[in-house]
Order: structure tokens, then sequence, then C-alpha cells
């Protein structure tokens, strides 16, 4: 009888222990990718989806019947009420950044050197920071208010209008109302970020500046702006993903009023959708405006990526 | 595993607990859901509270779980219920969003059911019952139908040397000239003689359309081609544009602050429907003796329609939906329309069920229903369907050519075109 031939037993693979550390880092980060994935991708996919379809009011359980198709979009870029949209959303995102920017940066500048009362003042500063949208949106109304309201009255005792303003109903006005509450509401969080960078820049350099002659105009212009370059790249993309999607502060103070004037995409993604339920049209404008904050999210890291150390 | 002694008698007792609590849900029967914005409403609450107390006496075992949703955001909150498969057991709905449940087919049709009870829905309801067909079939029932009256300040009048309210819009535009006044001297008008909202909102289309009724009894904002009135909207705009070139209007007020502004005395006029009483009823005493109420001050018709409806959902089951009937059925009895005038404050939709000794002691109630009962469905027949939607587009052309001045024939045309795109 001839011994029958055993084959070795299968070596077990053994992980390195680089693989086993990223296979653990991955399993701990698969409930967080699994929430995301069911919350946002999920949502954003069936948006997507729905944009190409005549939806009204949209059910799970009924699905998207018909065939797919491009009116959605076709009827958006045909629409007048679009473009005025789109071009009163522009005109927020870029002066409510600017704005938003140029105040958090002065107060953080101010907030960096020491002054007696400075923790005081830091925490006066982001008040604004925490109040609910709602709230800043009515408190504004009434400083905006025709016949009462405070920025009326002070433009009245220094003689710049000669009759109170009626701020909520002519288009320019409105903008500049929502604009000022808007950014009141913004400006904290440029003031902490950029403080936080500030004091992050080492003391020598300004030392080593000053040695050389530098003013402090020269100093914030040559050091401070650049070695801030990343934390206000970061800053920008985040406000400006934010102003792409304020609702409670335009929809409070104007509803998107006078005509249309501070109606930005939105607003009128919220009346498409459940004012006039018309959720497919409603998507389909998402999904520019998605695309929208993509490109300028992309521009501005693009634009601010040089590292300064 | 072993479990000791204390953790077995715990969980024993668990189990009798848990099974006692649902015998006795059980025998508590049937909850029936109904949500509404009026929950809290002082006067409208306790009369829907006292209905729901008598038609759970009347059906022991039945109880209607009455909870209040705020007023905005009720119907995307509804819409989702629905969408979602969990609609109320009893629909109350604003009349103005009953197009979007009768377009879904979430409604169920009650003219089988209003037929066999003999319903008095179908010969002594608010003529404004209609704005609950769709395609031929009623899918609601009308609990505030509404015509529009004007609230006047008696105590300002007379501090003018006025005596009665207006009758002309010729007459309101003259008295608010006289009626808006700086009392105290310190260059600020304290007390306009008019108002009505001047920023985006519902409000200015029920203003403008209140002046066009007036022009024209039987026009609206646009005839069955849908081609605008022009003529009667102009004459509309110019009212109200002279109201505001006189400087009688407070500029850049919603709705909200429209009412405050009367109840406040701030404004001596303005046009309301009959929940005004509850806007009167929050001045102060002082105030309060001064705020009247008189029919609108055009000609032609009314400026009115439905405020909202119950309904019964159509994807309950039978048995749900046969209790909801009963309710609507409840409801509609002389007893609990009278009372929707006694308790609530706002007119039935029943005519006929106030007693005169009642309407003689309550002079505003007798204006509210006899504004009600004349009134025109501002519903235009035309854009029924998307009416959300055309709203929208007139209030927008009318803040556009009244308050910030621009041309007529220009907003006209622009209108125009967006309403023909609308179609």
């Amino acid at each position: 009888m001839t011994p029958t031939p055993t084959l070795p037993a299968p070596r077990r693979r053994r992980l390195t222990s680089a693989a086993r550390s990223r296979l653990f880092a991955f399993a701990l980060l698969a409930p967080a990718v699994a929430v995301v994935v069911l919350v946002i991708l999920y949502p954003l996919l069936m948006a997507a989806q729905m944009s190409f379809y005549d939806v009204k009011v949209f059910r799970v359980a009924r699905g998207f019947s018909g065939d797919p198709h491009l009116r959605n979009y076709l009827d958006m870029l045909a629409a007048p009420g679009f473009w005025q949209s789109l071009r009163v959303t522009l005109y927020y995102v870029l002066w409510g950044t600017l704005g938003s920017f140029g105040i958090g940066l002065f107060t953080a500048v101010l907030l960096n050197h020491p002054f007696r009362g400075r923790m005081l003042a830091r925490v006066l500063v982001v008040l604004p920071w925490p109040i609910p949208g709602v709230v800043a949106a009515t408190i504004f109304m009434w400083m905006f208010n025709a016949s009462f309201g405070v920025v009326n009255y002070l433009l009245l005792q220094l003689n710049v209008v000669q009759a109170p303003v009626s701020w909520f109903t002519q288009s320019g006005p409105a903008l500049i109302a929502v604009l000022a509450a808007t950014i009141w509401k913004g400006y904290p969080f440029f003031t902490i970020t950029l403080l936080a960078g500030m004091q992050s820049i080492p003391k020598e350099l300004y030392e080593a500046a000053r040695v050389d002659g530098a003013s402090a105009d020269q100093q914030f212009r040559f050091i401070t702006i650049p070695a801030l370059r990343n934390v206000i790249g970061i800053s920008l993309v985040i406000s400006t993903l934010w102003l792409f999607r304020v609702f409670d502060i335009i929809f409070v103070m104007t509803g998107g009023g006078p005509s249309g004037a501070t109606q930005t995409l939105a607003i009128q993604i919220y009346r498409e959708a459940f004012q006039y339920f018309d959720m497919s049209y409603a998507a389909a404008i998402g999904m520019v405006t998605l695309a929208l904050s993509i490109a300028a999210t992309f521009l501005y890291l693009r634009a601010t990526s040089k590292s300064f150390y | 595993m072993r479990i000791n002694r204390t953790a077995r008698h715990a969980v024993l007792a668990a189990v009798l607990a848990l099974s006692a609590w649902l015998g006795q849900a059980s025998a508590q029967g049937l909850v029936l859901d109904m949500p509404s914005w009026q929950a809290t409403e002082p006067g409208t609450s306790d009369w829907w509270k006292a209905l729901i107390a008598d038609f759970e006496a009347e059906n022991p075992g039945v109880r209607i779980e009455f909870t209040h949703e705020p007023f905005s955001g009720y119907n995307q909150k509804m819409v989702t219920r629905f969408a979602g498969g969990n609609p109320p057991d009893i629909f109350h709905m604003p009349a103005a969003n009953f197009m979007v449940y009768a377009q879904e087919g979430w409604l169920a049709p009650l003219d089988a059911r209003l037929a066999a009870a003999g319903s008095p829905v179908l010969d002594t309801w608010s003529p404004v019952q209609s704005s609950c067909e769709y395609q031929g079939e009623t899918l609601c029932v009308v609990v505030l139908g509404y015509g529009y009256v004007l609230g006047w300040n008696e105590t300002a009048f007379a501090r003018a040397g006025l005596s009665a309210p207006p009758t002309t819009s010729e007459e309101l535009i003259e008295m608010s000239r006289l009626l808006t006044v700086d009392l105290d001297g310190d260059g600020t008008i304290d007390q306009y003689g008019f108002v009505f909202p001047t920023v985006t909102h519902p409000g200015v289309e029920a203003t403008a359309a209140a002046f066009i009724f007036e022009y024209a009894p039987d026009a609206h904002w646009v005839d069955a081609a849908g081609d605008l009135q022009r003529d009667a909207i102009t004459y509309a705009w110019t009212q109200m544009r002279r109201l505001i070139d006189d400087g009688s209007v407070p500029l850049g007020l919603d709705n909200n602050a429209k009412r405050q502004f009367y109840v406040e005395a701030r404004a001596t006029m303005m046009l309301e429907g009959p929940w005004i009483q509850g806007n009167i009823n929050s001045a102060t005493d002082e105030i309060r003796a001064g705020l009247r109420v008189a029919q609108m001050p055009f000609g032609g018709a009314v400026y009115g329609g439905a405020s909202n409806v119950l309904a019964v959902p159509a994807d309950i089951p039978a048995e749900r939906q046969e209790l909801a009937w009963e309710f609507i059925q409840l409801f509609t009895t002389p007893e609990w329309q009278a009372a929707y005038a006694t308790v609530a404050g706002q007119p039935p939709a029943r005519s006929g069920v106030l007693a005169d000794a009642f309407l003689e002691a309550n002079a505003n109630m007798g204006t509210y229903v006899e504004a009600a009962a004349v009134a025109r469905d501002y519903l235009p027949p035309t854009f029924v369907d998307n009416y959300t939607r055309f709203r929208d587009l007139v209030v927008e052309a009318t803040l556009a050519a009244v308050v910030q001045g621009q041309d007529y024939d220009r907003v006209l045309d622009q209108l125009q075109t967006d309403l023909r795109r609308l179609r």
C-alpha cells in the first residue's frame, strides 16, 4: 500500500503591522462613512435622479415613472426667474463674503494686540456667531423698519438722507438690508479663524522684520497675510458654502422680494419644492447650485494652496 | 447563562406591566389624529375642543387627538405626512392649499356621503363651498367662508371731524389723507390713514383684488382665456399708488405688522377678513373702544373666499374614514354652526343658524355674516390649479407697479408673459 501524499496546510497570510493599522482606521471610519452615505450621498443621488423626471411630490414607495428627460434643465435655462436668482446669489455671495471677511480681518487684527479688556472684547465680537439666523433677521428687520428703525433715525440725524428709506420695498435697499444682517452674522467666523491663524505665526518673523526696518503695514502685507493664506482659503470656502445655502435670514426679512430682488437660488429651491410642489424643477436648480459650490471651492483652494512656510 | 431569582422577577414584572398597559390601550379604543394650527387660538380652539368632546361623547371608545401644529410650515408638514403614507384621520387644512392634495388624489370624494345624508352642505352652505370641488367631485367641506370687511377707528375719525366710514374708494383715499397725522408734532407721522402690506405677502394680492372687484364686479385678474384685465388692474394699482403717494400708508409692513398698526391705533383703516375680531380683542381697552368694522368701502363685489376646510383622507382605513365623516356631519349641525359664531367668533358656513337677537347684540358678527354671504371667491378660475404660483406673480407685479413705481404697461406685459408660461 502506497502512502497517500498529503498536501501541506495552506499558510495563513499574516497582515503586516501597517496594513493592520490601516484596516483598523477604516473600521473606525466605517460608521461615519455609512452615515454620510445614508444621509448625504443617497439623498443627493436621489435629487440628481429626480431632476430628470416630473415629480411634484416625491414618494419613495412610488419611485420615478416615465422616461428621464432634460426638460427641467431646459425650462430652468429659459426662465428669466432662474437667471435673476443666479445673479442675486452671486452678488449676495460675493458681497457677503467680502463684507464678512473684511470686518473679520479687521477685528482679528484688533484682538490680536494686547489691550485692557481684550477678553471681554473677544466675547462681544464673536457674539453674533451663535445667534440663530431667524433671531438675527428679526433684529435687523426692526433696525431697518422704515417708520421706527434705528438705521433710518441715524441716517436722518446725520443728514445722509432727507426722508426715511423704505428698506424692504425697493430692490437695492432690500438687498443691502439682507446683506447687512448676513455680514453681521457671518463676520465672527472669520474673526475666530483668522485670529487663531495669527496667533500661530512665529513671533521671530516679526522680530526679524522689525530688525530689517519693516513698518507695521509691511509686516502685515508681507508676513501676516501670506502666513494666513491657507486659513483664509479654508475660511473663504466654508463661508462661501454657507452663503450659498443661507435661507433663514433672507426668508424672514424679505421672503425673496421685492420683485425677486433678494431671491437667491436657495430661496427659489425652497419655493419651487415646498410652495409650488415642483420637486423635480427644484432638484434641477439644486444641482446647479451644487455645481457652483464645487466650482467656487475648487477656485478658492487652488488660489490659496501655496504654502507660506 | 444563569439568571438569578431577582432578575427573573424583574423580567416577569416588566412583562406583566407591559401586558396591562397594552390591555388598557386596547380598551381605550380608537384614537383619531387631527392636527390643526388653530388648536391654541383663543376662541376658535375652544370651539374645536367642545365639538371634539361632543363627538367623543357620541362615539364611546373613540378619542380625537387634537394636536397643535404651527401655521408656518403646516402645509409642508402635512404634505410630507401624506407622501409618507401617514395622513391624519381628520384633515383640517387652509383652503389655499386644497389643490395640492386634490391633485395628488389624497382626499376622499364626499358627494355620495353628502347626498345620502341629505347634508346641509348641498344647499345652505357658504357660496365658496365650490372651492372644494376638483374634477367634478366634492373633496372637502368649508369651515370658514369669509368676505373682507373694513376695520376703522371711530376715535381717530372723530378727532379728524369725520363721522362715518368711507363708502367709495375715492372717499377712502380722501379720508386716509385727513387721518394721516403727526400727533405730537415731532415731525414723524404717528397715525396713518390706511394700511396694507407693501412687502412680499399674499395680502398684497388681496388688497389689489379688492380694488379690482370694485372696478368691475364680474372681473378678476384674468379672463377665461388667461388674459389680464388690464383696465381693472390699472385702476386698482392707481388707487393703491395714490394712497402711497399721499403718504397715507406706512411702507415696508407685512400682514402681521399691518394688523399690529391697526390695533395700536397707528393706522386708522385696513381691509381684513372676519378674523379681524381676534385683533380687535387683543387691543388695549382704550383703543378697542373705538375699533369698528364696516362693509367694504367699495361698490362692486366683496373680496372673499374659503379660509379653511375639513376633509377625509383617501388612504386611511374605511372605519376611520367613516368616523371622520361622522365628525364632519356633527360639525354641520345647526347647534355647532351657531356655536362657531358664539364661541369662536367667526361667521358660520351654514346660513340661517344665528338668532336675530344674537346678531343685534353683536353688530360685528352681523357684518361678517353679511360680507361672507355676498363674497366673491378670490380664486381666479383660470389659475385654480396653480394658484400659489399665480398669486406670487401678481404680488410681485403689484409691488413693482404700486410701491416701486414702475411703468404699469411694462409690468403688465411682463406679468402676462409669466402667466402664459405658467399655463
